[in-house]
């Protein structure tokens, strides 16, 4: 059974976009939530994109900024590549 | 790959949910859409009005966060090890349940019960002691919350396999967490490891995947439906009995249970001896071997095993 976990933006001009998620976690010593997700869209470039999000703002997602964060998240995203090869 | 892992000494993930999702990165990469990984910051030329995530990515707070008491360490250890002697496939369970758990230090410990796991709210009670028995539950538990490694109960009251479950919950529990050595449910480990010897790996398959049917069928190989039905029953019952103290309820129910174990072990090994996988020698040695090794296949079925021993020495 397929059990994908979706994330869902709603535009300003109504526009619904999906996006599938590949992880999510938090980081202990920056104490903030990170989400990885592509589009995946058949037609589309694929594109895997990360966000910082908010448990309980559902209206925001803000830019990763610092170098140490993404380096955490492309070292997850190179293992699960790894593992699943 | 593990709930938890450290980055350096200051920094560790707490992963929310990756390995029961990873199937999309997967297909990605096994579509071929993306070799090189590339990542963007936020998609473009989106300007958010609402976002709607799952449930459990609103809910859930990281490991670190949560009333989980002294048992961080526990948990972590647990995942760790669990995550790195099975296949991701029978940790679902696990990797689903963990992102809800709730755990709470048991401190009076009474009638020697040193903690307890509650199915349907997946939370914890437990002394040091038995934390690794309980969170052994926890990854067997279901998602319909009916079927726990191999307990099944599908109305309140209603309920089969706690014996052979609470066995094989503590044999594996014994055997990754406390060097082999049995400290509570010791009868039912007993039984449980004999059906291991058995049916092999596709027992803990069947426990993680909570799977009492699968087990019966596998049981069905070597006897017959009726008789595995009545073993899996007799195993509930012994515990019940042991409980309420209806000492005259135990030997009775223990013949039966142990006249079974010996039936289905003999059969399993006749199998094995028609199918050519071991001579005739190996059939009697492993056989005596059987007979001498399990403390209660002496104690409760002493007649069958003095059967058995008569046919040895006829057949050599």
């Amino acid at each position: 059974m397929k059990n994908d976990k979706m994330m869902k933006i709603i535009t300003k001009d109504g526009l619904v976009k999906e996006y599938k998620i590949i992880c999510a976690f938090s980081l202990s010593n920056t104490g903030k939530n990170y989400i990885v997700y592509t589009d995946n869209d058949a037609n589309c470039e694929t594109q895997i994109y990360a966000s910082i999000y908010y448990p309980d703002d559902d209206t925001k997602l803000d830019e990763i900024t610092t170098d140490e964060e993404w380096e955490v998240i492309k070292n997850i995203l190179y293992k699960l590549k790894a593992v699943k090869e | 790959m593990n709930q938890t892992e450290t980055v350096d000494s200051n920094n560790e993930i707490f992963y929310k949910f990756i390995v029961s999702n990873f199937e999309a990165l997967g297909i990605l990469i096994a579509e071929q859409k993306i070799d090189e990984i590339k990542i963007c910051k936020i998609p473009k030329h989106i300007d958010i009005k609402r976002i709607t995530l799952p449930q459990e990515l609103k809910e859930i707070k990281p490991l670190n966060e949560r009333d989980l008491s002294n048992f961080k360490e526990s948990i972590v250890k647990f995942v760790s090890k669990l995550s790195s002697i099975y296949p991701k496939e029978y940790l679902k369970n696990l990797y689903n349940n963990l992102n809800s758990l709730k755990v709470k230090q048991k401190r009076i410990v009474f009638f020697n019960c040193t903690g307890g796991y509650s199915r349907k709210r997946n939370s914890i009670r437990a002394t040091d002691d038995s934390i690794y028995h309980e969170l052994m539950h926890m990854a067997s538990n279901s998602p319909d919350r009916k079927h726990v490694g191999f307990f099944y109960s599908p109305y309140v009251g209603t309920y089969m396999g706690q014996g052979i479950n609470e066995g094989y919950t503590e044999l594996l529990t014994a055997r990754h967490f406390n060097n082999n050595k049995v400290t509570c449910y010791s009868y039912e480990s007993e039984a449980a490891s004999i059906i291991e010897s058995i049916i092999g790996s596709r027992m803990t398959e069947l426990y993680f995947s909570s799977n009492l049917f699968g087990l019966i069928e596998e049981l069905k190989k070597y006897s017959n439906e009726d008789e595995a039905m009545q073993f899996i029953t007799n195993l509930d019952e012994f515990r019940t009995s042991l409980d309420m103290k209806q000492w005259y309820m135990i030997e009775p129910l223990s013949k039966e249970i142990y006249n079974y174990l010996i039936k289905i072990y003999y059969v399993f090994l006749k199998m094995q001896l028609d199918e050519s996988k071991i001579n005739e020698n190996d059939f009697f040695e492993l056989l005596n071997k059987f007979l001498d090794d399990y403390e209660n296949v002496k104690t409760f079925s002493n007649d069958l095993v003095d059967k058995f021993r008569e046919t040895m020495i006829i057949h050599r």
